[in-house]
């Protein structure tokens, strides 16, 4: 009866003109942020080719990932150039920036695609499920003519849901295909494995928002009541948990801000400039220079080493609050699955420090050894279930639970007069 | 068989809308329920389909308690409400395939649908139209032919000639006396005195959600219903 009911769902739905426009309106969406994010992508690798440094140099850049067209992230910070001197490591923020026009707007990614505009389409097919049969009457004739109400509800659930994801499934495998012809793109087996994770991902934040909508519709009686109650959830959900969870992680655990950190970093370095000159004037001068650059070591080492709990302390409670909203948890699972996220800025720095680590008495010159070739590959899919992921989908699955649940109860106890 | 014992609704609100309902509806008999708006004979007809729980006392079809087993007892009746509402944007034969399967039947044949819709008195041209294009008397004929393609033994009515014009009205009433042959048991509620004296054998009068009166088809031979039911809703 579940069939039944799911393809009732999907017949009455998909010769009307919400199904015509939505779904037009969506591949258009993608098929721009296909053209804008493929821009950036090349500007980034052009940028890496210019600033790629010689085998052995202890400047540092790793090469940009074809991933960040679907999921943008935090590719542009992972892009950024490394340049490791014996003052410590610097990070170069002034490359090209990629596409000045679009970053003047939102960053119409795959992944803000999905979080934006198909949790929207999701909210604005499931509203008036259960609501509109309501009030048109139908309702009362489907449960007395034996549509039993769990039947009827999961049939929304299903109908409704394939409705959403099966065009977005077939725009993504064609913007995949697209993605996969172009110039410069070289999609391998892992990358393919990660774009269907991505998809089965968007699939799962479908659902909840279908979830959000019939759950709502399950528990008013009036259509416009549904949607305006939806649409409230769903800028709960996209908009203001996700900022709100950022600021008040802030709050909660503070952090200074990294370019005063730098600046300090900085300034510790010239005072043992400075105090090094002083002291090279004094009859007892020694081996100045090696002692002011493991002054500046020091320095460096007691201010990051002081830094990087706060840091992760505050990445850790935004993670917690942003949690509370199927967009967050699904931006970190996306970004984290495309190697773009935060798992690969903290992967990333760790390695940078530990090279320099491994590698200071070769860059200051005190051993004739060259400095080791750096060599990064960003997280494996594997590393990034066991590090966040599970966690991320398992949040997805219980929201998705959650709705389902409101929905299956809410229309149970559901007067259909 | 349809059965009402002691059947009793009062909402949320204190309002008693149904009070200790007792009657019996045999098989090849229509029984109509007559009474003003809030009467009580809308209550009724959705205590058997369980669009809302009684209070107290049982609503049975072919003898399923329709609070304890509204799916089995839903196998057995058929409704067909005041104003049959369907799927606009699906064709009658789509609509009636949609509810049949619901129904538990499947697999039924073009040809099949299109014979009971001929049966109902629509026009053939209408078989593959869409619905939302339906007047109200084509609808409401689309309605019956859901609950004759339903093969049930028992047809509750909720007021379905309202709105009616004469000649649709009379097509249905002639189809009721079809199906009430096949040995359907036919609970219809109305407010229209003539239509409830010309198909019922047995007329109830409800007011204020008591059955204040019940004569059988030989009772009211040779009484003046509608004079019958207006001394009722003054006296009572």
């Amino acid at each position: 009866m579940v069939w039944i009911i799911a393809r009732k769902e999907i017949l009455e739905n998909l010769n009307t003109y919400r199904f015509a426009i939505l779904s037009g309106l969506l591949a258009l969406l993608m098929g721009v942020s296909l053209l804008v994010s493929y821009g950036d992508y090349r500007l980034a690798q052009e940028n890496y080719d210019v600033l790629r440094p010689p085998p052995n140099s202890p400047n540092l850049i790793i090469e940009p990932t074809p991933n960040a067209i679907v999921a943008k992230g935090l590719e542009a910070n992972l892009g950024r150039l490394y340049e490791l001197t014996g003052r410590g490591i610097e990070v170069r923020q002034n490359q090209q920036s990629v596409n000045r026009l679009f970053s003047l707007f939102a960053v119409p990614d795959l992944l803000f695609i999905i979080k934006v505009m198909l949790s929207l389409i999701a909210i604005l097919f499931a509203y008036d499920a259960v609501s509109a049969e309501k009030e048109r009457g139908t309702l009362k004739l489907t449960l007395a003519s034996g549509g039993e109400r769990a039947s009827v509800i999961l049939g929304k659930f299903a109908g409704r849901f394939l409705l959403v994801f099966v065009p977005f499934l077939g725009m993504f495998l064609a913007y995949c295909l697209v993605l996969s012809l172009l110039p410069n793109i070289q999609l391998s087996g892992p990358h393919w494995g990660r774009l269907a994770f991505a998809a089965a991902a968007a699939g799962l934040y479908a659902f909840i928002f279908i979830g959000v909508g019939i759950a709502v519709s399950s528990t008013v009686h009036r259509s416009v009541t549904a949607l305006v109650f939806s649409l409230s959830v769903w800028i709960l959900f996209v908009f203001i948990v996700p900022n709100l969870g950022t600021t008040i992680a802030t709050a909660v655990s503070p952090l200074p801000p990294a370019e005063r950190v730098e600046m300090q970093g900085r300034l510790a370095s010239i005072r043992a400039i400075y105090e090094s000159i002083q002291r090279q004037k004094s009859p007892q001068a020694g081996n100045e220079q090696l002692r002011m650059i493991r002054e500046i070591r020091a320095a460096n080492s007691e201010m990051l080493d002081s830094y990087r709990p706060k840091l992760n302390g505050l990445l850790s409670t935004t993670r917690t609050l942003v949690r509370l909203s199927p967009a967050g948890a699904l931006t970190f699972l996306e970004t984290d699955i495309a190697n773009t996220g935060l798992l690969e800025e903290v992967r990333l720095k760790d390695a940078v420090t530990g090279y320099y680590a491994r590698n200071f008495e070769r860059i200051n010159g005190w051993t004739k050894e060259p400095v080791e070739s750096f060599h990064y590959d960003r997280a494996s899919l594997n590393e990034v279930l066991s590090q966040s992921g599970l966690v991320d989908l398992g949040i997805l699955i219980l929201f998705g639970g959650i709705f389902l649940g409101v929905a299956f109860f809410g229309f149970y106890a559901y007067d259909p007069r | 068989m349809i059965q009402a014992i002691d059947l009793t609704k009062r909402y949320e609100d204190d309002l008693l809308a149904l009070d200790r309902l007792n009657l019996t509806i045999n098989p090849s008999q229509i029984y109509c329920l007559l009474g003003a708006n809030g009467a009580g004979k809308t209550t009724t007809i959705n205590l058997f389909f369980n669009f809302i729980t009684p209070t107290s006392g049982q609503a049975l079809i072919n003898g399923i308690d329709c609070t304890k087993n509204p799916i089995d007892a839903k196998k057995h009746a058929a409704y067909v409400s005041e104003n049959v509402m369907l799927y606009g944007n699906f064709t009658a034969r789509q609509n009636l395939d949609f509810f049949t399967n619901l129904a538990g039947r499947r697999n039924l044949k073009r040809e099949e649908y299109h014979a009971v819709m001929r049966q109902v008195g629509l026009p053939e041209r209408s078989f593959e139209q869409r619905v939302k294009t339906f007047s109200k008397g084509m609808r409401q004929k689309l309605g019956i032919a859901i609950a004759v393609l339903k093969q049930v033994p028992a047809l509750l009515l909720d007021e379905p000639t309202a709105g009616l014009d004469p000649k649709a009205a009379a097509d249905f009433v002639e189809l009721l006396f079809k199906l009430r042959n096949e040995g359907k048991a036919i609970l219809m509620s109305t407010h229209d005195v003539f239509r409830a004296k010309e198909v019922a054998d047995q007329v109830g009068i409800m007011k204020a959600g008591v059955l204040i009166m019940e004569k059988t088809r030989e009772e009211l031979r040779n009484e003046d219903l509608e004079k019958l039911y207006l001394k009722y809703m003054e006296v009572s």
